[in-house]
């Protein structure tokens, strides 16, 4: 077989697996939005959760780096929620900053004494503070540890039935854990755990820790993650949970039950991705004694979170998530594609595998094989502008898809941020698209030279109305595409 | 722009331009939809501003003259748009009035014909029409209302079982006892969890202990642990000491801690036996409630056996150990061990108790 032959039978498989992308896409999007018409109806423009007498109680934990511009009013933002009863755990990660100083002064924090017998290890806790003036808030005061050990050490002190996660950057909506909890009161045998929406708070006009109007933010890298995110959580996540098959809920806020969590050890230090490793070994720490366990989203309960809005800070962010992923699918391989898990075994881990795994060695394959052609004198730039038409013309669709199961569910955006929004979704094929497939192909070399990111810092804190600082946790690490 | 390409066909030709002419169709529908959704919800919510200026003032002479029959006549002239938020300004209402303002604003409901409007709400089509309405009436106590609602709990949507159920417990009329029974006792995602329970506690007492003595039978280890708690907060102290404390020795961990939590809501002068056995259980989660409910206890042996129980290997009960010992040096036969015990104790849970008392001011 000569090369030119090869080359023709190579380009078969590259359109197959282009056409089977859009058809995983369409199908997610289709299910998404049947779900959100269905809810709707439902639920209506008036549902507000019931107020009930006797509901589980939550401890919020946040983990907090180096946080002290933004910790009060993101710990007021907190203690505002709308659910009784509630308990809200911060944890200070061994900040360098004056994070805990301006906890204790803003709300009037007294020593508590640390005590023993935790039940998850952690770096030594230092000090456990109780508040004065709201007694329904805990400061943790830890050495360094990270993020899913800074949780942990958040657990320990935990004592109500369902325990949320949140980033301590993040923003509650009022409303967002009742919302989130009403799905384990629907169901409470079969929900293990559940996921909220995140929104992108850049540009945003904010006040007290509340998003007042959700502005779509100026800069590019901010204004094309917010239509990624709704195609995200909004296209994607709510088919995923409606199919059972949800392989992540968002570290920046997610609802488990405490007992689950502590059964399995907590969160783990050992993947960058320590989200979707929690949820991964829920399914399968539950799913052989419990077939019909569930892992929700629910679409209504809102998180606002800060996105990067450099390049670099999102090639960081990127890299990370995609070495997560990486890791999570290796550690779990018994997941994948075994019946025995449901949903979770024969769909979704494969469809991580094959699309967001495989999509960047596949694409180095195929710039190779445009190079090959070229050296063959048979490139066809005909097959280039139609590939490219076609790449183009499915990522518009599937924005536009996005924005209409936004308007149809949940109307937050003003006209002119969704004519934004889709004016850069027009440019992102151009830009966005291949750098974040640049970035993930660099991740997969990473993981195959056995090199590891670090956590690495984001500027936070200008979204939320507080001056730009770097922030060690990485919070608002919010992969929303698997 | 695959059309203005040369004319190089092939089966890549012909699945592309397939795939991007569907593509572009669903593009454009999809931009057409959003952008008539749009226009039609911004029209909407102009249209909703008016009304809500217009219904407040509405509510307004409501509550000022219950009697009119003009009011009554602009109630009925409540159109498809003006009577769902008219429902939810009214919930909103409902929710920040006192007993007092709650009973007149039901009383003119009542006079404007507005109940009536509320019972037709119980047959539209939508689900959340449904839901809305049966909340209301709920809220309104409308015993007239009772046998739709009862109809209602076999309705198709979660929500509008749920919302009837809720509402059938603040009516609290009899005649829901049995369909609300059921729902207790075979409870398997008919409605959400907590709701069928609290409505229970909404019906009259008699025939709500009745229903949940007989649900500490039901195989089902999640009716029997509610059970518990029902049996402690609606039937007489010593009977429901009595019943409660059998389940101590139930086979599910979950049905003893349920037990020994509503042990805790009973209280008394003198720890049940069954509830001191489970300070000791093998289970952590009936130790952490066992430990607890010795608080409402103003009994010296509680003292005891909180004393011990600071030694447990749990940190959770370690801590309900110190508290239950804080909150016990208040009580009158117990307090004076306590607060021995108290004074004494260098342990840290002990002192942190201490410091939460003084903080919550308990």
């Amino acid at each position: 077989m000569t090369l030119r032959e090869f080359l023709g039978y190579a380009a078969i498989p590259f359109f197959a697996y282009f056409v089977l992308y859009m058809l995983s896409t369409v199908i997610l999007i289709v299910i998404s939005l049947v779900e959100t018409l269905l809810v709707r109806s439902e639920r209506g423009a008036w549902f507000r959760p019931q107020h009930r007498q006797l509901a589980p109680g939550i401890t919020l934990i946040a983990p907090a780096h180096n946080e002290g511009p933004v910790i009060v009013s993101s710990v007021r933002s907190f203690l505002a929620c709308e659910y009784e009863p509630l308990e809200v755990v911060i944890v200070d990660d061994g900040s360098s900053d004056d994070t805990v100083a301006r906890m204790i002064g803003a709300f009037d924090l007294i020593e508590l004494p640390v005590g023993d017998r935790f039940v998850l290890p952690s770096a030594p806790i230092e000090q456990i503070f109780v508040s004065r003036k709201d007694p329904r808030l805990r400061v943790v005061a830890k050495q360094n540890g990270g993020r899913s050990d800074a949780i942990n050490a958040g657990l320990n002190v935990a004592y109500n039935e369902l325990v949320a996660t949140i980033d301590s950057d993040s923003l509650l909506e009022p409303d967002a854990l009742a919302r989130a909890a009403s799905r384990f009161a629907v169901d409470p045998d079969r929900v293990i755990a559940v996921g909220g929406t995140i929104r992108i708070a850049n540009g945003a006009v904010i006040e007290d820790g509340q998003v007042l109007e959700p502005h779509l933010a100026t800069r590019g890298t901010a204004a094309t993650q917010v239509a990624e995110y709704l195609r995200g959580f909004l296209g994607a996540r709510i088919a995923w949970s409606r199919l059972n098959g949800l392989l992540i809920i968002s570290g920046a806020f997610g609802l488990f039950r405490r007992d689950l969590l502590l059964e399995v050890g907590g969160f783990s230090s050992a993947t960058l991705g320590e989200d979707m490793e929690l949820v991964l070994r829920l399914h399968e720490h539950v799913h052989p004694r419990q077939p019909d366990e569930r892992v929700v989203h629910a679409a209504d309960a809102t998180c606002w979170t800060e996105a990067p809005s450099g390049v670099g800070p999102l090639r960081g962010q990127r890299i990370r998530w995609h070495v997560g992923l990486l890791d999570n699918l290796r550690l779990h391989w018994r997941l994948i594609g075994r019946p025995n898990y449901g949903m979770v075994g024969h769909v979704s881990t494969p469809q991580a595998l094959l699309f967001e795994v495989l999509s960047p060695p596949i694409m180095a394959l195929g710039y190779v094989f445009f190079a090959l052609t070229f050296w063959e004198n048979d490139l066809s730039w005909e097959l280039i502008v139609g590939f490219l038409v076609l790449a183009l013309v499915n990522g518009q669709a599937e924005t536009a898809a996005a924005l209409v199961i936004e308007e149809v569910g949940f109307h937050r955006y003003r006209t002119t941020d969704l004519l934004k929004m889709a004016c850069w979704s027009l440019l992102e094929g151009f830009w966005f698209r291949p750098l974040t497939s640049w970035w993930r192909l660099k991740a997969t070399a990473l993981v195959l030279l056995g090199r590891r990111p670090g956590w690495g810092s984001i500027p936070r804190g200008a979204a939320l109305g507080a001056p730009v600082v770097g922030a060690g946790i990485a919070g608002g690490e919010v992969p929303p595409t698997t | 722009v695959l059309a203005l390409l040369p004319t190089q066909r092939g089966w890549f030709w012909e699945t592309a331009d397939t795939a991007v002419t569907l593509l572009l169709v669903t593009y454009v529908v999809l931009l057409g939809t959003l952008a008539t959704r749009r226009l039609y919800v911004v029209r909407r919510r102009q249209r909703e501003e008016r009304a809500k200026r217009r219904l407040e003032h509405l509510l307004e002479q409501l509550e000022r003259e219950s009697s009119s029959v003009e009011i009554a006549a602009q109630v009925g002239r409540l159109d498809e748009l003006e009577r769902p938020i008219a429902a939810g300004m009214l919930l909103a209402r409902f929710d920040a009035a006192d007993e007092d303002e709650h009973r007149r604003l039901v009383a003119a409901l009542e006079q404007s014909g507005a109940i009536e409007l509320m019972l037709r709400g119980l047959r539209r089509l939508m689900p959340w029409r449904k839901a809305l309405a049966a909340q209301l009436l709920g809220q309104c106590r409308a015993t007239k209302a009772v046998p739709a609602l009862i109809a209602l709990t076999d309705s198709r949507s979660l929500q509008v079982r749920d919302a009837a159920v809720v509402a059938l417990g603040r009516i609290g009329d009899p005649r829901a006892l049995p369909v609300i029974e059921q729902l207790f006792l075979r409870p398997r995602r008919r409605v959400s969890s907590g709701v069928r329970f609290e409505a229970l506690l909404g019906l009259p007492a008699a025939g709500a202990g009745q229903v949940f003595a007989e649900a500490l039978g039901s195989p089902d280890p999640r009716v029997r642990g509610s059970a518990c708690v029902g049996v402690a907060l609606v039937l007489g102290r010593s009977e429901a000491r009595e019943l409660v404390a059998e389940r101590l020795s139930d086979s599910s961990p979950m049905v003893r801690a349920a037990a020994a939590d509503a042990l805790a809501r009973v209280g008394g002068d003198d720890v049940p036996s069954a509830l001191a056995a489970a300070v000791t259980d093998s289970e952590v989660v009936v130790r952490r409630a066992a430990v607890r409910a010795l608080a409402m206890y103003d009994d010296p042996e509680a003292v005891e056996l909180g004393r011990r129980a600071l030694h447990d290997p749990d940190r959770e009960v370690v801590i309900h150990a110190g508290e239950t010992l804080v909150k016990l040096s208040r009580c009158e036969r117990a307090g004076g061990r306590a607060w021995y015990v108290v004074a004494a104790a260098a342990e840290w849970p002990v002192r942190r108790a201490l410091v939460i008392a003084e903080v919550s001011g308990r």
